[in-house]
């Protein structure tokens, strides 16, 4: 195989690959053997040749010495000898000369491929135009080499430098999976876990487990067990989700929605792995059941006024009532819509209060005018029950920053809320005080009173004191409503001090400055 | 002798109006507004029926229907349960639909009520004078 056709690296190092040291790498071409002066030492044997054939001939057919024609015929060997010697020593030096340029450059190139100067090999080619071409061929094949191992390592530290990045965001993405607050996990087709996230392994997994693979057996919860070992089964399922009470590794349940899909089928009905993802829903689980407490809650509310509406209109269309008793059940019926519509507009004004959609028009307000009014509109339902409604007004005008109709509410929930619970022929006080950058006003009873629970839960939405229920009807929302209007709204405080059977007195206090 | 009612309601615009029809129909009736009364009623009349609501301050229907049923004189009073719950009152342990001759929802009517009554009260009569007739 010749070294100077191939122009790959590999046939290249393969050629020179059995060379021992110092045995040249390099041999002149068949072809080029014969040189032009070796040419012309021939053409010099034939000359002399032929002049030597012609002086024998002369000699034979002329008397010429015999000594002069040996002598002749000898000199002229001789000298042809001499020149063809020199021709050939000075012809073979020049080649081996070549020939160790070329190999040193190998030599380098061999040694070191990326400093080799292949041009080395231009700059010292011969003459002749047969060792020029295979000079030039050598070059570029060097050349080429040169430059193909430098694309393929310039191309392998590109990958490489790729791979690495590649790692680190793997391990990233895993860094990030498993420090996740949501388990995740992956089951392959065995019900082994492959891998698990730290929130999982401490929600679902037996502690002091990490150097085995668990499996889907250890799984702490039996509903989240048996959810995943469905979906192995049905290998057509792609996507699941279900809501799930899960029991976890401390016993504890809460509320999960866990979500199943399944990655790489890598052969039909065969091998593939579940992601498992699970999400705590224990938070909306609570406002959904919260939701629908309220509901019944209002549902119950709202029942029982519609009952005896309900029930004295069938009694009132029976007939055979004197007019005495009809009086009655109507007068009922208009109060039990009225107690309906109460419930309602509550309603309605607490679901705008919480929901922001409640248009509130501040302004600069007197509160003992509004105070007054409020005590205006209860005072009917106070004379009712003998209640004496006292009003001590502070002497000082107190400005402040309010929603006039909220505010009125507000006193008027209170108010009511006191004649109400306050049984026959009681006392109910309404106080207004302006302090230090502050304005209060404050509705005292001498009703029933409230224990230490009913002081802390009387502000929740339906909350009824249950001893006394049967005592005032109510909407279970008047206090809650106050509550918003003055903290939500208002920016105030309200406040309730209670002794049970003595009386409550509820405190709403607002800042004016 | 006519029959005898307690009537349990916390809220007077239940109790007034089915004591009203009840009254007009013939019967006697008792009405108390919690079930601690209503079981004071039970022990004092001897009533032929009980219905009650189930919210009660003191004493709540459930626990009034417990304490019925456990009591050796008392334990087949049929007891009528008048309720404004929905599904909450599934939720309730210690709802037992057995303890119960029948549930009428809130808002009922009153002829209902008397309907219930009158054919609650001709069942126990019929299975009083079959266990008369076999002893």
């Amino acid at each position: 195989m010749s070294v100077f056709a191939p122009n790959r690296l590999t046939t290249l190092t393969q050629a020179a690959a059995p060379a021992a040291p110092g045995e040249r790498l390099v041999r002149a071409p068949r072809a080029v053997r014969w040189t032009w002066n070796e040419r012309f030492v021939a053409l010099a044997f034939l000359g002399v040749g032929a002049a030597t054939g012609a002086l024998v001939y002369r000699g034979l057919t002329q008397e010429i010495p015999p000594l002069w024609q040996m002598g002749a015929l000898g000199g002229g060997w001789i000298a042809i000898a001499a020149m063809a010697l020199s021709v050939a020593v000075s012809s073979r030096l020049r080649v081996g000369r070549l020939l160790s340029q070329a190999n040193e450059a190998l030599e380098r190139f061999i040694r070191d491929p990326h400093e080799a100067k292949c041009d080395l090999l231009r700059q010292w080619r011969p003459d002749e135009p047969a060792w020029r071409m295979h000079f030039d061929r050598l070059a570029d094949a060097l050349d080429a080499s040169q430059r193909q191992l430098l694309d393929g390592e310039r191309r392998a530290t590109g990958q490489n430098v790729r791979v690495h990045q590649l790692e680190e965001e793997v391990e990233e993405f895993r860094e990030f999976l498993q420090r996740l607050d949501s388990p995740l996990a992956a089951v392959d087709a065995y019900g082994e876990v492959r891998f698990a996230n730290d929130a999982f392994r401490a929600a679902f997994l037996p502690t002091g487990d990490a150097g085995h693979t668990p499996r889907l057996e250890s799984i702490s919860s039996p509903a989240l067990m048996q959810f995943l070992a469905e979906i192995l089964q049905h290998h057509r399922v792609q996507h699941r989700t279900r809501e799930m009470l899960a029991q976890g590794s401390g016993g504890a349940e809460r509320w999960y929605r866990v979500s199943c899909q399944r990655l790489r089928e890598r052969s039909p009905g065969g091998d593939s792995i579940l992601l498992v993802a699970l999400s705590n829903i224990d938070e909306q689980k609570s406002v959904h059941r919260r939701n629908a407490e309220f509901v019944s809650n209002v549902a119950h509310e709202m029942k029982t006024p519609l009952a005896g509406i309900k029930a004295y209109v069938e009694l009132l269309a029976d007939g055979g009532l004197d007019a005495e008793t009809r009086d009655s059940f109507l007068e009922t019926i208009d109060v039990q819509t009225d107690r309906l519509k109460r419930l309602i507009d509550n309603l309605l004004n607490m679901a705008r209060i919480e929901a922001g959609v409640v248009h509130v028009a501040k302004e600069p307000i007197s509160l003992n005018a509004c105070l007054e009014e409020a005590a205006r509109i209860v005072q009917p339902s106070a004379a009712a029950k003998q209640i004496d409604l006292k009003i001590e007004l502070t002497s000082l005008y107190v400005n402040l920053y309010a929603d006039r109709d909220l505010l009125m509410q507000a006193a008027l929930n209170l108010l009511s809320n006191a004649v109400k619970y306050t049984p026959d022929g009681g006392t109910v006080t309404l106080r207004s005080m302006g302090a230090e950058g502050e304005a209060i006003f404050e509705v005292s009873d001498t009703g029933v009173g409230l224990d230490e629970v009913d002081r802390v839960r009387v502000f929740e939405k339906f909350y009824r004191v249950r001893k006394d229920s049967h005592m005032a009807p109510g909407t279970g929302l008047g206090l809650a409503l106050v509550k918003l209007i003055v903290e939500d709204v208002h920016g105030g405080r309200l406040t309730v001090d209670s002794e049970l059977g003595k009386g409550s007195s509820f405190r709403a206090t607002f800042r004016t400055a | 002798m006519s029959a005898r009612i307690v009537i349990c309601d916390d809220s007077p615009v239940i109790l007034k109006p089915i004591e009203f029809k009840l009254k007009g129909a013939g019967f006697e009736v008792f009405a108390a507004d919690d079930g601690e009364q209503g079981w004071n009623f039970v022990l004092r009349y001897n009533p032929d029926l009980v219905i009650t609501d189930l919210q009660m301050p003191r004493m709540d229907g459930l626990d009034l229907t417990r304490r019925i049923r456990e009591s050796p004189e008392h334990c087949d009073l049929p007891v009528v349960l008048l309720t404004a719950k929905g599904f909450e009152l599934d939720c309730d342990q210690r709802f037992q639909p057995a303890d119960f001759s029948a549930i009428i929802r809130k808002p009922f009517s009153p002829r209902e009520v008397l309907a219930c009554v009158e054919s609650t009260l001709a069942a126990r009569m019929r299975a009083l004078s079959d266990t008369v007739s076999l002893a």
